[in-house]
């Protein structure tokens, strides 16, 4: 009998600390600081060389992170961006990103592995390529963007740019009153996360 | 202060008032909108003048309180332009009240009726002015020049306008335009090289023949321009000019200007000039702060400084405040009031009180 309970507590004990380090290796949602979401668009309106930036907030993260692995996707609603200009947002709207059609753009990223540096805090800020697959106006392709990641205390904050030519997605070149934008657009995410 | 003395001043100021609106309408503080290049608006590679397409269109989407998209076009859409042809009519209207210790003088004054047209084919343009000009009785023609770009980035420009030099604001009686040589019809001759790329655009001058209005009548010489356009909403920029006559009388300007963006909706315009004419070194300036509640309608001040001769005259100080409003596109309703003091004429001081009606058909 002794022998027994002996041998069922200690298959107790196992299971437990089994079930732990199973959680304990479980990946962990990243939590994303809501004030900090902004994704840009830069591109230049020929022949006057005209700055064109626009910026948006709706973005939503589905990245999750098991030690140091990063993995996930990020979303954007791309009619939310706001270019200053109300004619030419809705021309990008309705004209060029036709968000009704494709109201999500987003990018599923291949996972990362931060390097131990940057976990161990030896190294504050560090930069990435990143990989994965971006959608846009319903086209999906494989890109590479360039991620700064830096760490203040308890957040991280982190910037993908990408950097992409617009036929590649089916949008047709903008253009407006003897304005043609430039084919190639750079698409920038900044955010912050919580970091433990 | 003598009679014959306040009359004098009284005279000065009264020329000042009588072409005291801007003359040809450039738009600097455009940078808050991300606009940093003059042309992204404009046919003139420097500013001003008659709008492209694009700069009709923006009249109505980032300038003007209300409207429609045919107000935005010429003549109000009533007949299509075809795309090589750009055209406007101008014309300019003012009210004032000057306003001294012992008298209050008001009139109006129609101060510019003028046609302006600009041919495009390709990356050439042909553009050219008539109007009538009332301190002389006598129609001109302000500006017609030739330009070509060679490509999106680079242009050259040969003909009768003003040399590219600091902000380029619109006001020709600001000590900046008026004190540096650059005041209502004095447009020279010149030849001129451009590069207006994306953050970074730079113009350099032949100054061939200056106008026979300009107190610098008979200058030749070179103008530098450049300027750096930063985070979207910011310019920062310096300009050097040298002109002489027959090579004596040397006049050089070196300067720096700065349009800042803060917002979308709040902006700093200023300029701060070094001028050496004739040993008779010192300085102008012009700060314009600018606050819009509401798209088209602004509240700003501006502070205005000079002392270009202050062996001989002392320094003038104007300052004040103003309401800009543009209810529809192309019209421009102005209200302002300014004091001025110089610095050595005691009791100079003085009210300038005036109203502007701008129309751009």
């Amino acid at each position: 009998m002794r022998d027994y309970l002996k041998t069922s507590l200690l298959t107790a004990v196992a299971f437990t600390l089994l079930q732990s380090s199973s959680a304990l290796a479980e990946a962990q949602p990243i939590r994303l600081i809501p004030s900090s979401p902004k994704v840009t668009y830069d591109a230049v309106g020929r022949p006057s060389m005209l700055k064109i930036h626009g910026e948006g907030k709706d973005l939503t993260l589905q990245l999750t992170r098991d030690g140091a692995t990063i993995a996930g996707k990020m979303s954007f609603n791309p009619a939310t961006l706001d270019s200053g200009i109300s004619l030419r947002d809705r021309h990008a709207r309705e004209k060029y990103l036709e968000v009704e059609k494709y109201p999500e753009a987003s990018f599923e990223m291949a996972p990362i592995t931060l390097p131990t540096e940057f976990l161990d805090e030896t190294q504050k800020e560090t930069s990435l390529p990143i990989k994965g697959k971006l959608t846009l106006h319903g086209v999906t392709r494989e890109v590479e963007a360039k991620t700064q990641v830096k760490r203040e205390g308890t957040e991280v904050e982190v910037q993908s740019t990408f950097e992409i030519k617009l036929p590649e997605y089916q949008v047709a070149i903008p253009s407006f009153a003897g304005i043609k934008v430039a084919e190639d657009v750079t698409l920038t995410v900044n955010f912050k996360v919580e970091w433990k | 202060m003598t009679l014959a003395r306040w009359s004098v001043l009284a005279i000065a100021i009264l020329i000042n008032l009588i072409a005291s609106a801007p003359e040809a309408n450039a738009f600097p503080e455009m940078v808050r909108h991300g606009y940093a290049n003059c042309v992204s608006c404009h046919v003139n590679l420097g500013g001003g003048g008659v709008l492209n397409e694009y700069g009709r269109a923006l009249s109505l989407e980032a300038l003007s309180t209300w409207g429609t998209e045919k107000e935005a076009q010429t003549a109000y859409g009533l007949f299509t332009s075809p795309e090589w042809l750009n055209a406007a009519i101008e014309t300019r209207a003012l009210g004032y009240a000057l306003e001294q210790p012992d008298t209050l003088t008001l009139s109006t004054v129609l101060m510019q009726a003028d046609a302006e047209a600009a041919v495009t084919l390709g990356g050439f343009s042909v553009v050219g002015t008539a109007g009538y000009f009332e301190t002389e009785g006598a129609f001109i023609s302000r500006r017609h020049y030739a330009q070509y770009r060679l490509s999106d980035t680079v242009a050259v420009r040969a003909g009768k306008f003003y040399p590219v030099y600091g902000l380029m604001i619109a006001e020709h009686t600001s000590f900046i335009r008026r004190n540096n040589g650059f005041d209502q019809a004095q447009e020279s001759y010149n030849l001129e090289a451009s590069y207006v790329g994306e953050n970074w655009s730079g113009f350099i001058t032949g100054i061939l023949e200056s106008n026979e209005r300009s107190l610098y009548n008979e200058e030749k010489g070179v103008a530098l321009s450049g300027s750096y356009f930063f985070s979207n909403r910011f310019k920062l920029g310096l300009s050097a000019q040298r002109t002489s006559v027959n090579g004596n009388t040397p006049r050089v300007l070196l300067g720096a200007h700065a349009a800042l963006g803060f917002t979308s909706r709040f902006f700093y315009l200023g300029e701060l000039d070094w001028v050496d004419q004739n040993s008779k070194e010192g300085w102008t300036s012009y700060q314009r702060v600018d606050l819009e509640p509401i798209q088209g309608l602004h509240f700003f001040v501006t502070d205005e400084w000079v002392d270009s001769n202050r062996k001989v005259a002392g320094a003038t100080h104007r300052f004040g405040p103003g309401i800009q409003f543009f209810p529809r596109p192309h019209i421009e309703l102005q209200f302002q009031a300014q004091w001025q003091s110089t610095s050595n004429i005691p009791d100079s001081n003085l009210g300038i009180y005036s109203a502007m009606l701008n129309y751009y058909l």
